[in-house]
């Protein structure tokens, strides 16, 4: 069931039809240089609630590639004054804008702000919950690299590497590449990828890391997200003992590399912790995607954008 | 002597004495005077007629949160005993985490002066540890002296096995019953949903069955040389229900309680962050609700109990993460627990009667209460099975809205709260008279 919102929001890509999501990436695809969308649009909000470089920078390039006014929420909101995430939004809202981009700690709160506006909000990443223009980045990447034009990823073996529990890109990639009929493998330490996001998630899981790289035609890699740990045992590094140990288990080395078949690609969301999760060999290899996911989140966010104050 | 008002022609079910009968009861003076086929009807009586209603002990509720003192913005004794008596019930016992919490003579002096003019009657249950913190236990002489029925860290359990184990040896010595709100606090850190299928869905951090199955195991066990009445407050999960099941097969006395919500929902209705469906334990799955019917067909799970926790608008409309544990429940209970209990055959009227009056009396030890019989106390319910009608906001006494139930279809309701005499609700067209008398 598609949550509650205005026409032209993007909060999740679980539930999205093919049609719409296809639609969506093809717009992307086709926004090298997009047209203009026309002036008498009120500004975009950015309200980024946590700290972020790339999405926040990104949705303002693609703003700016539109012609689109750009606000955004300083460092020294009104939350640390007691305000709520959503009146802020409110206020936000009275002053007259297109939609509001929005990226907040709790999980479910880009669904949660929504209810209680009337303009489009785009869901910038909230807490574990999903991070939909992400997701939208992961499948356009990998059906260019893997030459997939319509978008058809059937037969297409994906592998998400890592911190899943608690990965928002996670969450929405396995969505969307389902949705375009991949099929989806997690891997990592049971108490990061347990077996139970199998039924949750509608993907695989698996704990035999090379043998699936072998069989993988994309390896999406993840960064363990410790500070969303909190202050239980999962806080630590857990049974992979530390980075190191980790990386032993889990990263993607440069022997690793060796196993993968010719064509397969690499994918990582950003920000890259280096000889962890992957080597600085293999993130920088040609087969590595890792930039050219960065350029097609400027197009992805302008086709999301375009969509969210321009509804067709 | 002369009864003045007459109750006629109702199922009246009192499981305490095995009745179960279309008989007439005489109220005299805040008294039930008189059972019996076709009672006299003097002229100067007040007859209601009761045909086709199930006529019941008052209802008692052991587990509301009422809030007061310190949480008037949510609730109030008096607002809290306006939705008890819509709902049906003539007695509430009112949770200690409050602030101050019950933890002295001077706060549950307070409640009890407050409870003097609510609308039912209202019991306190007094904190098991001083100001709930789980380290050294209360004066209970001093607390049951000054009215306690039973103590309770509700909102916490007791953490600290030490603690747990001095806890039931003096509880017990005071023949009061202890009860639990079973959750181990270092396994359910953050957490804000049941750890499952949903939660992972959804991105939150997920709280185990283990985090309240642990305590209640390690409770039963410490409580096997005390002998303690130990009661586990809302309990949700399968396991637990067994853990209590094999206690009670021991001989132990141990009983437990299970919520409306915890024998209808899922946590299926977290999927949209809904914060109405945010509950402390959680919603669990379909194999625990089932688990938790059948505990109470099989006569594991003896007290029924709402759990009735009251928030404000600004405690549930936030994020799901950071909103405010519970729901309301009063109104929408005696409906449900039809649904959940009757409709499914796990038990019928008069065992779900019994659910919610002679043994909830008996676990909070409320002498006369509970029961029909001469000469007691004239609290008595009167419900129609089978009326259909729609949970709205509008129906809802109390200060707080919070469920998730509201606009649904419901079957079954009090038409009439009757507490020591007084006709404290009546609804529907035969009865709404009664309300203005």
């Amino acid at each position: 069931m598609p949550p509650a919102c205005a026409s032209g929001s993007l909060l999740q890509l679980r539930g999205m039809d093919r049609d719409e999501l296809v639609a969506l990436l093809s717009e992307a695809r086709d926004a090298r240089e997009p047209e203009p969308v026309h002036a008498t649009h009120g500004p975009v909000a950015l309200c980024f609630f946590e700290p972020s470089t790339r999405t926040r920078l990104s949705f303002e390039v693609a703003a700016q590639r539109l012609g689109l006014a750009v606000i955004a929420l300083g460092d020294a909101s009104s939350t640390s004054k007691g305000e709520t995430i959503v009146d802020t939004c409110r206020t936000i809202e009275q002053m007259g804008i297109a939609c509001l981009i929005l990226r907040a700690r709790p999980s479910g709160m880009a669904q949660v702000v929504a209810r209680s506006l009337s303009c489009p909000v785009v869901n910038a990443g909230d807490g574990r919950h999903e991070h939909p223009t992400q997701g939208l980045i992961d499948c356009l990447a990998i059906a260019e690299g893997l030459g997939r034009d319509g978008f058809d990823l059937s037969g297409v073996r994906v592998l998400i590497v890592g911190d899943i529990v608690n990965s928002r890109v996670a969450r929405s990639s396995a969505a969307g590449l389902a949705t375009l009929g991949a099929r989806v493998v997690c891997a990592g330490p049971p108490h990061l990828c347990p077996d139970a996001l199998a039924a949750a998630l509608g993907v695989e899981v698996a704990r035999d890391f090379e043998a699936q790289l072998a069989l993988a035609d994309a390896v999406v890699m993840l960064r363990v997200q410790r500070e969303r740990h909190g202050s239980s045992d999962e806080g630590s590094w857990g049974a992979a003992g530390g980075p190191d140990a980790y990386r032993l288990a889990w990263g993607l080395t440069r022997e690793r590399m060796d196993l993968l078949q010719d064509h397969a690609v690499i994918l990582h969301p950003g920000p890259v912790n280096r000889g962890v999760e992957i080597d600085p060999e293999v993130a920088d290899a040609p087969r590595s995607l890792i930039l050219r996911q960065v350029a097609l989140g400027v197009q992805v966010r302008s086709a999301v954008l375009r969509r969210a104050v321009a509804p067709s | 002597m002369m009864a003045r008002v007459l109750i006629v022609g109702g199922r009246v079910i009192d499981p305490a004495s095995g009745l179960d009968a279309v008989v007439d009861i005489a109220i005299d003076g805040g008294r039930l005077a008189a059972i019996g086929e076709r009672l006299d009807r003097p002229r100067d009586a007040w007859v209601i007629d009761a045909e086709g209603l199930v006529v019941a002990p008052g209802l008692i509720d052991p587990h509301v949160h009422l809030r007061e003192p310190g949480g008037e913005h949510k609730e109030t004794i008096a607002s809290g005993s306006r939705a008890a008596v819509s709902g049906g019930f003539t007695s509430v016992c009112c949770m200690p985490n409050t602030t101050p919490p019950l933890d002295s003579a001077d706060v549950l002096a307070l409640v009890r002066e407050r409870a003097r003019t609510a609308q039912c009657r209202v019991f306190p249950v007094a904190c098991a540890t001083r100001g709930r913190l789980g380290h050294e236990p209360v004066d209970f002489g001093s607390l049951v002296h000054e009215g306690a029925v039973a103590f309770s860290d509700d909102g916490d359990g007791i953490q600290d096995a030490g603690v747990m184990a001095r806890v039931l040896r003096l509880v017990g010595q005071t023949g009061r019953a202890f009860m639990q709100h079973c959750q181990i606090a270092s396994l359910t850190r953050g957490a804000s949903m049941h750890a499952g299928e949903v939660a992972l869905r959804l991105g939150l951090v997920g709280w185990a069955r283990e985090g309240e199955e642990l305590m209640i195991e390690r409770d039963v066990r410490l409580n096997r040389a005390v002998g303690c009445r130990y009661h586990v407050q809302h309990v949700s999960s399968a396991g637990s229900v067994e853990i209590v099941r094999r206690a009670r097969d021991e001989g132990q006395p141990v009983t437990c309680e299970a919520s409306p919500h915890h024998l209808t929902l899922t946590h299926e209705a977290c999927e949209g962050f809904d914060a109405n469906a945010k509950m402390n334990p959680p919603l669990r799955e379909r194999s625990d609700v089932e688990a938790l019917r059948q505990g109470v067909h099989d006569g594991t799970i003896t007290v029924l109990a709402t759990d009735h926790a009251p928030h404000a608008v600004q405690d549930k409309e936030g994020d799901f993460e950071g909103a405010a544990f519970g729901i309301v429940g009063l109104e929408s209970a005696l409906a449900l627990y039809r649904e959940a209990l009757i409709d499914s055959g796990a038990i019928d009227w008069p065992r779900l009667i019994a659910m919610m009056t002679i043994e909830p009396a008996r676990l909070c030890g409320l002498e006369g209460l509970g029961r029909l019989r001469p000469g007691g106390a004239a609290d008595i319910t009167l419900i129609d099975p089978d009326l259909e009608w729609t949970l709205t906001r509008d129906e809802l006494a109390g200060r707080s809205a919070n469920t998730p139930f509201l606009g649904r279809r419901l079957r079954g309701r009090a038409l009439a709260t009757i507490v020591g005499g007084q006709v404290r609700m009546a609804r529907g067209e035969r009865l709404a008279s009664l309300g203005r008398a």
